[in-house]
């Protein structure tokens, strides 16, 4: 067992040959943590900016020995263009004024190739106040600036690449456009010989061959709504549809439609029923279009009816929204097909949809249509028994 | 009788048009482009003139805006046939004169006929240029 003083006096010694050996030992070991470094170049310069000191980071990014550039002045690691303009002495000014400058630029190796360094220079005083030289710390970020290079390069293609594709998909939208003119004027030239025929303004013609050319007047028919369609969708998607929406009774619009396709609905002995409000609705929409959208959804209705049929048409109005709808006892949807109804080039088979042709693209400008407005279309049908279209909108700013 | 300036670049379209106008007794003219309209308006005055847009040498709007029939020939119609369909264009004929828009590949001779009747007797500006029959069937 030791006793107290025997205890004092050991540790007391030991304390003393501690402090001994910590003084020479810690300026040796933290020489040789700085110099065995390697992933940062750090070294001393003296005031006047000649290499003091040199480690193993140091060493490997710049490629130096110790011997060779101990005494050298540090602005043999800059680009020439750099030390033209004096940097080197520059980044030695602001870190005596400031105490410490950071900087991120190119360097240059002993063998000539350039690195991407960051820098940390500051500068080291006397107690007195003297200078006595700056500690230098860099670290190679070449393969960050590589890669931040790569990225601005990448975006910058992908930027060029999207300018491209816009000016590719112009051309294409002006291609459809002038195709679709241009298609229109034989196809219109066919309508007014066969219609001088048709019409009787030649003379009478035999039954047979009547047929026969209404046969191709209709075939023809066909075709400029084909190309009517491709024209419209085209100007949709390239979004050059902008809405020129007026105060408008909406009443009206409805039973104008309904009025200009009462030939077709004669022609089908359907019945046609419409119920509107006795006063004028009035909706801020554009009356062009939107009498577009229920010109298609009326056609619809009686188109897929068979004949004897009956079409109802109402409007109602709640909470300043409209709603508008075309309801027919026709040959309906399956549930199925009612997702596909306003997708584009989408035709869903029926007993009727042979005979009744079409692009496919009716609704999905519809739809389109009575987006832009805000508004929405409901589809409720069941097979056999008939179909429910409902436009609803909001009656948009005007309430008058 | 109705004196008629059709003014059609398309050989296939202007021949068909004139044998359709002709039949129904209406007495047509023939212009090439808006220039030549141009210079057969100096010289004499229509009743209608069925005026298409794309033409070279002088376009439809072109020729509208040079003609200034509203002083020139107050009493002449012109219903500007095309089948473009951009509101733009539309708006543009409107602006320039026009007192109908209709699609050509709308009409039938005979639909054809009665507009030029219907433009001929009506008075300016009354007509409602999106109806039906004016504009393209839309389905």
């Amino acid at each position: 067992l030791f006793n107290g003083d025997h205890a004092l006096s050991h540790k007391t010694k030991y304390a003393i040959q501690k402090d001994n050996v910590s003084q020479t030992d810690q300026i040796e070991r933290y020489r040789l943590l700085v110099e065995s470094i390697q992933d940062y170049a750090i070294f001393l310069l003296d005031p006047a900016g000649n290499v003091a000191s040199w480690n193993a980071g140091a060493k490997r990014f710049k490629g130096y020995n110790k011997e060779e550039i101990i005494g050298k002045h540090f602005s043999v690691f800059y680009p020439q263009e750099d030390v033209l303009r004096g940097k080197p002495q520059r980044v030695l000014n602001e870190a005596k004024k400031f105490g410490r400058v950071e900087d991120e630029g190119w360097r240059i190796r002993k063998d000539g190739t350039r690195f991407w360094a960051d820098v940390v220079v500051t500068a080291l005083y006397e107690e007195d106040g003297t200078l006595r030289g700056f500690a230098k710390v860099t670290r190679d970020l070449t393969e960050r600036k590589h890669m931040e290079d790569e990225l601005v390069r990448a975006n910058t293609q992908l930027k060029h690449q999207q300018e491209e594709l816009t000016i590719l998909n112009q051309v294409k939208d002006e291609f459809i456009s002038l195709a679709s003119h241009q298609l229109r004027t034989p196809a219109t030239g066919v309508k007014q010989y066969l219609g001088l025929l048709l019409q009787g303004f030649l003379g009478d013609m035999p039954k047979e061959q009547k047929e026969i050319l209404e046969k191709a007047y209709a075939s023809n028919e066909r075709q400029i709504e084909l190309i009517n369609d491709l024209l419209r969708i085209a100007q949709l998607d390239a979004g050059k549809i902008i809405l020129k929406k007026a105060p408008i009774d909406i009443t009206n619009v409805l039973k104008d439609v309904i009025a200009e396709q009462n030939d077709s609905f004669k022609k089908r002995q359907q019945n046609i029923e419409i119920q509107v409000p006795p006063k004028a609705i009035v909706a801020n929409i554009d009356s062009r279009r939107f009498r577009m959208v229920l010109d298609n959804l009326v056609d619809n209705a009686s188109k897929y009816t068979p004949n004897g049929g009956e079409i109802k048409v109402s409007l109602k109005h709640h909470d300043g929204c409209l709603c508008i709808e075309i309801r027919d006892n026709g040959v309906g949807i399956k549930e199925e097909d009612i997702s596909k109804l306003f997708t584009k080039f989408t035709r869903i088979g029926n007993m009727l949809s042979d005979e009744v042709g079409g692009s496919g693209l009716g609704l999905y400008w519809a739809n389109k249509v009575v987006q832009l407005h805000n508004g929405y279309i409901e589809v409720e049908s069941k097979v056999d028994k008939g179909t429910k279209f409902s436009v609803i909108i909001p009656r948009g700013e005007s309430n008058a | 009788m109705l004196k008629l300036l059709l003014v059609e670049d398309e050989e296939i379209l202007r021949d068909a048009y004139k044998s359709v106008l002709k039949s129904d007794g209406i007495e047509v003219y023939i212009a090439h482009h808006g220039l030549e309209a141009l210079e057969k308006c100096q010289h004499d005055k229509y009743d209608v003139i069925l005026l298409d847009l794309m033409m070279p040498e002088l376009d439809g709007i072109g020729f509208l805006n040079r003609a200034k029939l509203k002083q020139t020939a107050p009493q002449t119609k012109v219903i500007v046939f095309s089948n473009l369909t951009s509101g733009e264009i539309i708006t543009k004929a409107f602006e320039h004169g026009a007192n109908n828009y209709v699609l050509k590949s709308d009409l039938s001779p005979k639909e054809l006929i009665a507009v030029v009747k219907k433009v001929h007797t009506q008075h300016q500006n009354n007509d409602n240029p999106f109806s039906r029959n004016n504009l393209q069937k839309q389905r």
